[in-house]
């Protein structure tokens, strides 16, 4: 059992099956009271300000649980998916559903009869990190929509794992989407919102398996892209292209090469021990751009979700952004983060700002968002991660002018 | 999805069962406020731990570190399963005995969620336990939206169980001392209430989120009076009332100078005295006069994210001469609005009121264009290009007419500089 004083706990299954689906026009239904879809809504899904509020709730009350009311939610579900037009339903469960185990599957074969639209359970309780939730709920849009017939495109890449929770406000993940068109690559899908240009982001998932590769950004994105690979035998790249040597190396491994020897910085950085905290994919970029754009000799990464798949030998990778190091490790308890932020030998460290509370304050810290610990929070911080953006963002911090 | 789902006109609003029924929770910008974590916190010399699935304490968490309460509150994650096995049980000992070994305070809340709610898990073991091993007062409260609705709800409840650290005081009255139940935000001591009630003779007022300890918060059981601001309060001053026999008067934060002049009346009928607002009042028609001409005419909208009901403020704003329109509401109408709205559906039967959590509404601002003042940010949402005026009770707490005043000080404020409802959710945490 985790203590938490000065951090959120991070966001759990149903939140990135929002993340995961929110761009998509659906009805995401979270199974639970009131309360769960609203405080999403409020704090982790900065979208729904004056947006169509793609998740509700089911506004379950004591004695629904207690009697069973599964006829009235089912027909509030029929009554309000097909009064908004929407074009398909989810149905994510809370930690209500899973102790008392309804139906949901069950639920899910009924609305879709009735309503002729596609319908889809994801489960999900209440305790399971955020990418587990989004990952499901990818397998099962993919399920419903993936055309195995789409058209192949010889330079179509599909980005997977782009959800909010990890990778911020869809502006940030602008330079990936610009080098890749300058390096001759075509969009196909985001799998997680609009494709720049693309106005039906169904129309792009049904298109994905057209793609020639898959770029996977978050661990979010990654039993996607094994299925795809068993499914169309596309093969995926696991990687998020942090500052410069970063961005060189992914797109060579997209390109199906061998990643370029890093040049030496022309500047380096003075911190010797780095400490990055986050999510998996986006921190060992934050890694691999730490040592080769600004040479800090060691750097340490938390991983603060689940990255046993990130490093799991997968038929279908050709390419993996991601130098483990002796000293990373799982975890997301306060303690435990705190000690290591603490070390006397860590001079910078890069994480989401709500971590600061947790330091003494003699590293230099430097702010980077990660939406599924401070939500809306910081969610308008100006700040970058990709490419030369990222690297100058980076810089700011790091160098001297 | 048609709006028609979502709205009625007040003049059919006559009971519970006509408001309008939303078949899923949509937007719901209308539920923030009074967390449980917030009410048990304000108790003095008091931490709060919370028990449950971390996604459930995600939640809590938000408000708590808004609200400033980081220092005082700690969450336990538990797993589903352990939970419906029972296995958390001792896993919940041991952590708050480990927290209550570092902190001071003498009363520690154990929250849980709707799972133990649901499941009646049973605590009473663990709580006698602590208390016997760490000589602390352990209190067990819900944070259970499930229960919204259809019982007190787990706020009112948390607030209720202060009762506990007042009922073994030995009550010995004190004529000049007056409990004021139900706010969060402090009254000023330089406001309009403490000085009629200075005038009163009343001058040793106690309010919880005041007291910098137990020992003064117990002195409550010494007023000879409680005035209730806000629902919430009416658990606590009811036994305040039957068990101690302390006089109550359930007087919420209104805007309309007559529930004023009627608020006053019932606090001087509690307390025995007369209180004198004669030039109180005259001083606030004269210095409302020239806002409400330039209110007058514009088209309004209300909210209930507003500090007191919309109904009561939406009937004053139509008692002069403003064109209010739109009503935001949720069905949970609390009992002493049903007379208010019997008033505004004399006064003024065409205002639509809508259920602000209703899904026909999500996206939906073109019906609200023309809205130029919005009270309340759940109604600033929906109302784009209004000057938005939060009302919120986290800005300022004000009583009687100073509050009427207050209100149109800051919509003349909203006109001249607006500031983005974007702003005042997010940059304000009034959503909370």
């Amino acid at each position: 059992m985790k203590e938490y004083h000065h951090l959120l706990p991070l966001a759990t299954g149903y939140f990135g099956v929002s993340s995961a689906l929110y761009d998509f026009e659906g009805l995401v239904v979270v199974y639970g009271p009131a309360g769960g879809a609203w405080h999403i809504n409020i704090e982790d899904e900065p979208r729904w300000y004056r947006g169509p509020a793609t998740v509700v709730g089911a506004g379950l009350l004591e004695m629904d649980v207690i009697l069973g009311n599964d006829d009235k939610f089912i027909d509030n579900i029929v009554k309000t998916a097909e009064g908004l037009n929407r074009r398909f339903v989810a149905l994510s469960g809370t930690p209500i559903s899973e102790i008392i185990g309804t139906d949901l599957k069950g639920f899910a074969r009924t609305i879709e009869s009735r309503t002729g639209l596609p319908v889809f359970m994801v489960p999900t309780a209440g305790s399971e990190p955020y990418p587990e939730g989004a990952s499901k709920a990818f397998l099962a849009l993919a399920d419903k929509f993936m055309d195995p017939d789409a058209p192949g495109l010889g330079n179509g890449v599909n980005v997977l794992g782009a959800i909010h929770l990890s990778t911020g406000k869809e502006a940030h993940l602008g330079p990936l989407f610009d080098i890749l068109r300058e390096e001759g690559f075509w969009l196909m899908s985001t799998f997680a919102g609009l494709v720049p240009g693309l106005s039906d982001p169904l129309e792009s998932v049904r298109n994905a398996p057209g793609a020639a590769v898959n770029a996977v950004i978050s661990t979010s994105g990654l039993a996607l892209a094994e299925r795809m690979f068993a499914d169309y035998g596309i093969p995926f790249v696991v990687g998020m292209p942090v500052g410069l040597a970063g961005c060189n190396a992914f797109m060579a491994m997209l390109r199906g090469e061998e990643p370029p020897a890093p040049d030496r910085p022309d500047q380096a950085a003075p911190q010797r021990h780095a400490l990055v905290i986050g999510e998996p994919v986006m921190s060992y970029g934050l890694k691999h751009c730490l040592i080769h754009d600004f040479g800090i000799p060691r750097v340490d990464v938390i991983r603060v979700t689940p990255s046993q798949a990130l490093f799991r030998e997968s038929p279908g990778r050709s390419g993996l952004l991601a130098e483990r190091g002796p000293h990373d490790r799982d975890s997301d308890g306060e303690a435990e983060i705190a000690a290591l932020m603490n070390d006397p030998s860590v001079d910078l460290i890069v994480a989401d700002p709500c971590y600061r509370p947790l330091t003494n304050g003699s590293a230099v810290f430097v702010d980077l968002p990660h939406v599924a610990m401070s939500a809306r929070i910081h969610w308008d911080m100006d700040y970058d991660y990709i490419g030369e953006p990222g690297y100058d963002y980076l810089a700011s911090h790091l160098l001297d002018d | 999805m048609d709006l028609d789902h979502a709205r009625i006109r007040i003049e059919d609003l006559r009971e519970k069962s006509d408001f309008p029924f939303a078949p899923l929770e949509g937007v719901g910008p209308n539920l923030a406020g009074w967390g449980v974590i917030e009410t048990c916190l304000l108790l003095p010399e008091s931490v709060a731990i919370m028990a449950g699935p971390s996604a459930c304490l995600r939640h809590s968490a938000f408000m708590a570190h808004a609200r400033g309460f980081t220092e005082r509150f700690y969450m336990l994650c538990v797993e589903e399963l352990d939970m419906t096995m029972g296995n958390h049980l001792p896993k919940v000992e041991r952590g708050m005995a480990d927290i209550l070994a570092r902190r001071d305070e003498k009363v520690a809340f154990l929250i849980v969620g709707c799972p133990d709610y649901i499941l009646g898990t049973d605590f009473t073991g663990v709580i006698n336990r602590l208390e016997a091993s760490t000589g602390k007062r352990i209190i067990l409260g819900a944070m259970a939206p499930i229960t919204i609705g259809l019982k007190e709800s787990p706020f009112t409840s948390a607030y209720t169980s202060f009762f506990e650290f007042l009922k073994h005081e030995k009550r010995e009255p004190k004529d000049d001392r007056l409990n004021l139940l139900g706010t969060f935000m402090p009254l000023s001591a330089s406001g309009e209430l403490y000085r009629v009630l200075a005038e009163a003779g009343l001058d040793d007022v106690l309010q919880i989120p005041l007291c910098p300890d137990l020992e003064t918060f117990a002195g409550m059981a010494h007023g000879r009076a409680s005035v209730v601001m806000h629902p919430l309060a009416n658990g606590l001053s009811g036994k305040l009332q039957s068990e101690m026999g302390i006089p109550t008067c359930f007087a919420p934060t209104a805007y309309g100078f007559s529930t004023i002049r009627e608020q006053y009346g019932l606090i001087g009928e509690a307390v025995g005295r007369t209180l004198s607002i004669d030039t109180t009042e005259a001083d606030a028609v004269e210095a409302a006069r020239p806002m409400l001409d330039v209110l007058r005419g514009k088209t309004v909208a209300v909210g209930c994210g507003i500090n007191g009901s919309p109904f009561e403020l939406a009937l004053f704003l139509a008692d002069n001469g403003v064109n209010v329109e739109t009503l935001f509401a949720r069905g949970t109408i609390k009992p002493y609005e049903w007379g208010l709205i019997e008033r505004l559906r004399a006064a003024k039967p065409d205002i639509m009121v809508y259920n602000a959590s209703h899904p026909a509404l999500c996206g939906r601002t073109e019906p609200f264009d023309h809205v130029e003042v919005a009270y309340g940010v759940d109604a600033g949402i929906f109302c784009v290009n209004a000057a938005n005026v939060p009302l919120s009770r986290y800005q300022e707490q004000k009583y009687g007419y100073e509050a009427t005043l207050w209100m149109l000080d800051q919509t003349m404020d909203a006109l001249e500089h607006p500031v983005a409802n974007y702003d005042w959710i997010y940059g304000h945490d009034f959503l909370i």
